[in-house]
C-alpha cells in the first residue's frame, strides 16, 4: 500500500490506532512535558534573572542539555524500575530535554532588561515582584516565548521516541512499521509528526506575537527601519 | 527639607565612595551636585531614596530620618530622574506618566487628569504624544516625559541624575530653560547630579563641588564658588573662565552705579537693571559708542566699569 493510499484508507483514521487517537497521545505526551519543564525551569530562571545571579548556571545548563542523548535518558529512566516503561518515562525524558531551552532563554532575557529602566522602576519605589511583573518579564516576552516555542518544536517532534518504551502516539506507527518492516507505516508516521512539529511552530509563533507587548513590537519593526537607513547611503 | 548628617559611605572592598557629608537643603531650592566621575556626587543622591544604603550617617528628608521609612513608600514621595530616561519601552508615554499614580493607588479618572496635566505642563499635548511608546519620541522629549512621570506624584522632593546629559547641546539649553521655568511654577526641593559646572551654575541656587572620594570642597552660592573658590581644586574645576561664568549669575548692582546718566541714543545698547552682569557687559561691547544704558534709571556703563560691577555684586 502507498502512502497516499494510507492516508485516505479510512480505516486509519479511526480506532484506538487511528491518525486522531495517536495525533491527540503525542499532544499530550507534548504538553506534559512542557508543563513539567516550565514548572521547574521558569521560577528558577526568573529568580536568577532577577537577581542577575547564576549567570555560569543558566548559561552552561543550555549546553549541557544539548550535549544529553535523549534516547539514552528515555532508555535509562524506562529502566528504572519506579517509573517503568510507558508514558511517565517518556514525559520525564522529554521534560528534561526541554527545560535547557527554556531555563537559557528566560535567564537571558530578564538580565537584557535595560539597568536604567530596572533603575528607575526600583528608584518609583516599585517593589520586586512589581518589577519582574510588570517591567522585567513583559520585556523578557520575546525571548521567553521563543525557548518556550523552541523547546514545544523540539518535544513534539522528539515525542515519537516515547513509543519505543511502550507509550502511544506517533512514534507507534514507525515502531510497528520497523517491526512489521512496512515502509508505508514508517513513512506516514514520519510525516505526522513532521507535520505536527510545523503546526506548532506556526501556533506558537502567532502566540509569540500575540503576547509581545505593543511597544516591543513596534520597537522591533522600528530597529530594522533604522538599520536600513545606513546601508541604503552607502 | 533634605538633611545629610556625617553622611559615609563605604563599600566592602575599602573604596570610600563618600566621606563624612553633611550638607542641608532647604525646600524649594535647586542644589546641583557637580564634581568629576568618582567624586560620588550619584551615590550621594541615591542614599536620599535609599537605592544605596549609607554605611553611617544620617539622612533627613522632611524632617523624617530616610532609614526609618518603609523603602518604596519613601521612593513613591521623591521623584527620580535618570539620565536617559528610562522610560518602559513597553508602556505608552500616558502610562510611563501614571506609574507612581498607580502604585499610590490613585482611581483612575484623577490618573488620567494628572497625567495631563503633567504632559501639559512639560510641553507635550496630551493628544498627539499620550499613546507613544518612547521608541517614537526624540530624546528631548523622552527625558520631558521622564519629568512629567516624576512629577505626577506632586512629590516635594526631585532627585535628577544627568537629566539633560543625553540630548544635543542645543536641546540641552532648552530643556534647562524649560526646566527653570518649570521650577518657578512647582517649588520642589531638587538634587541635581552633574558632572557639567555649566549647568550646574545655570541650574543650581546652591552648587555642592565634591572631590574624588567623596569629600565636599566647597557649599555655595554658584556666583560665590565662581568667585571666590575655597580651594585650588575647586578653582580648577570651576575653569580659568571662572570669572565670566560668574559674570552670568551676577545681577547688575543698581546702587554700585555711577552718577552718569544718558539718554536713549541709536548706538547706545539699552539693559534692563534686572539682567545679568554677562548682558551688560555683552551690550557695551557690541556698542558703537562703547556704552550700555541700564533702565529704567538711565545709568550709563562702560566696559571699564564691569570689573568694579563685579566686585560691589558679591554674594
Amino acid at each position: 500500500m502507498g502512502v497516499i493510499e494510507w492516508f485516505t484508507d479510512p480505516a486509519n483514521w479511526t480506532g484506538e490506532n487511528g491518525i486522531p487517537v495517536r495525533t491527540w497521545q503525542q499532544i499530550e505526551i507534548s504538553l506534559a512535558a512542557m508543563a513539567l519543564a516550565l514548572i521547574v525551569a521558569l521560577p528558577v530562571a526568573l529568580t536568577l534573572g532577577h537577581l542577575r545571579k547564576g549567570v555560569f548556571l543558566a548559561t552552561n545548563i543550555g549546553n549541557v542539555g544539548r550535549a544529553v542523548p535523549t534516547l539514552g535518558v528515555l532508555t535509562i529512566l524506562a529502566s528504572i524500575p519506579e517509573i517503568g516503561i510507558g508514558n511517565l518515562a517518556a514525559i520525564l525524558a522529554l521534560a528534561l530535554f526541554a527545560i535547557p531551552p527554556v531555563l537559557t532563554n528566560t535567564y537571558t532575557g530578564l538580565a537584557g532588561v535595560d539597568d536604567e529602566v530596572r533603575d528607575a522602576a526600583r528608584g518609583m519605589g516599585m517593589s520586586g515582584m512589581g518589577i519582574l511583573a510588570r517591567v522585567e518579564v513583559p520585556l523578557a516576552v520575546p525571548l521567553i516565548a521563543a525557548g518556550i516555542r523552541t523547546a514545544t518544536v523540539q518535544v513534539v517532534a522528539t515525542a515519537s521516541l516515547a513509543a519505543l518504551v511502550g507509550s502511544g502516539g506517533l512514534g507507534r506507527y514507525v515502531v510497528d512499521g520497523f517491526a512489521l518492516q512496512d515502509n508505508t507505516l514508517i513513512i506516514a508516521g514520519a510525516i505526522l509528526t513532521a507535520a505536527l512539529a510545523v503546526v506548532a511552530e506556526l501556533v506558537l509563533a502567532g502566540v509569540q506575537r500575540w503576547v509581545t507587548p505593543r511597544g516591543l513590537r513596534e520597537q522591533s519593526r522600528a530597529q530594522i527601519e533604522v538599520q536600513e537607513i545606513p546601508a541604503a547611503t552607502h | 527639607m533634605i538633611s545629610l548628617q556625617d553622611v559615609t559611605k563605604q563599600y566592602p572592598d575599602g573604596t570610600v565612595a563618600v566621606h563624612d557629608l553633611t550638607l542641608e537643603i532647604d525646600e524649594g531650592v535647586i542644589c546641583a551636585l557637580v564634581g568629576p566621575s568618582g567624586c560620588g556626587k550619584t551615590t550621594t543622591m541615591r542614599m536620599i531614596n535609599r537605592l544605596i544604603e549609607p554605611t553611617s550617617g544620617t539622612i533627613q528628608v522632611n524632617g523624617d530620618d530616610v532609614t526609618a521609612l518603609d523603602v518604596q513608600e519613601l521612593r513613591r514621595r521623591i521623584g527620580y530622574v535618570i539620565q536617559n530616561a528610562g522610560l518602559f519601552p513597553h508602556y505608552t508615554v500616558r502610562k510611563n506618566v501614571a506609574t507612581v499614580c498607580r502604585l499610590l493607588g490613585w482611581d483612575e479618572p484623577r490618573i488620567a487628569d494628572r497625567v495631563d496635566e503633567m504632559l501639559g505642563l512639560v510641553d507635550l499635548d496630551p493628544d498627539t504624544f499620550g499613546d507613544r511608546y518612547p521608541h517614537q519620541l526624540s530624546g528631548g522629549q523622552r527625558q520631558r516625559v521622564g519629568v512629567a512621570r516624576a512629577l505626577a506624584a506632586d512629590p516635594p522632593v526631585l532627585l535628577m541624575d544627568e537629566p539633560f546629559g543625553a540630548v544635543d547641546p542645543i536641546a540641552r539649553e532648552r530643556l534647562q530653560d524649560e526646566f527653570l521655568a518649570l521650577h518657578q511654577r512647582v517649588r520642589k526641593t531638587v538634587v541635581l547630579v552633574t558632572h557639567d559646572i555649566d549647568e550646574a551654575v545655570k541650574l543650581g541656587d546652591r552648587i555642592a563641588v565634591m572631590r574624588q572620594g567623596g569629600y565636599l570642597e566647597q557649599f555655595d552660592r554658584p556666583a560665590a564658588v565662581l568667585g571666590f573658590p575655597t580651594s585650588d581644586f575647586v578653582a580648577d574645576f570651576v575653569g580659568s573662565d571662572r570669572a565670566i561664568k560668574r559674570l552670568r549669575v551676577s545681577p547688575i548692582p543698581d546702587d554700585a552705579l555711577g552718577d552718569e546718566t544718558i539718554e536713549p541714543v541709536p548706538g547706545v545698547i539699552e539693559v534692563p537693571v534686572t539682567a545679568s552682569l554677562y548682558d551688560l557687559l555683552a551690550a557695551t561691547l557690541q556698542a558703537d559708542s562703547g556704552v550700555a544704558r541700564v533702565t529704567p534709571s538711565g545709568k550709563a556703563v562702560r566696559v571699564g566699569d564691569i570689573d568694579r560691577l563685579m566686585m560691589a555684586s558679591r554674594p
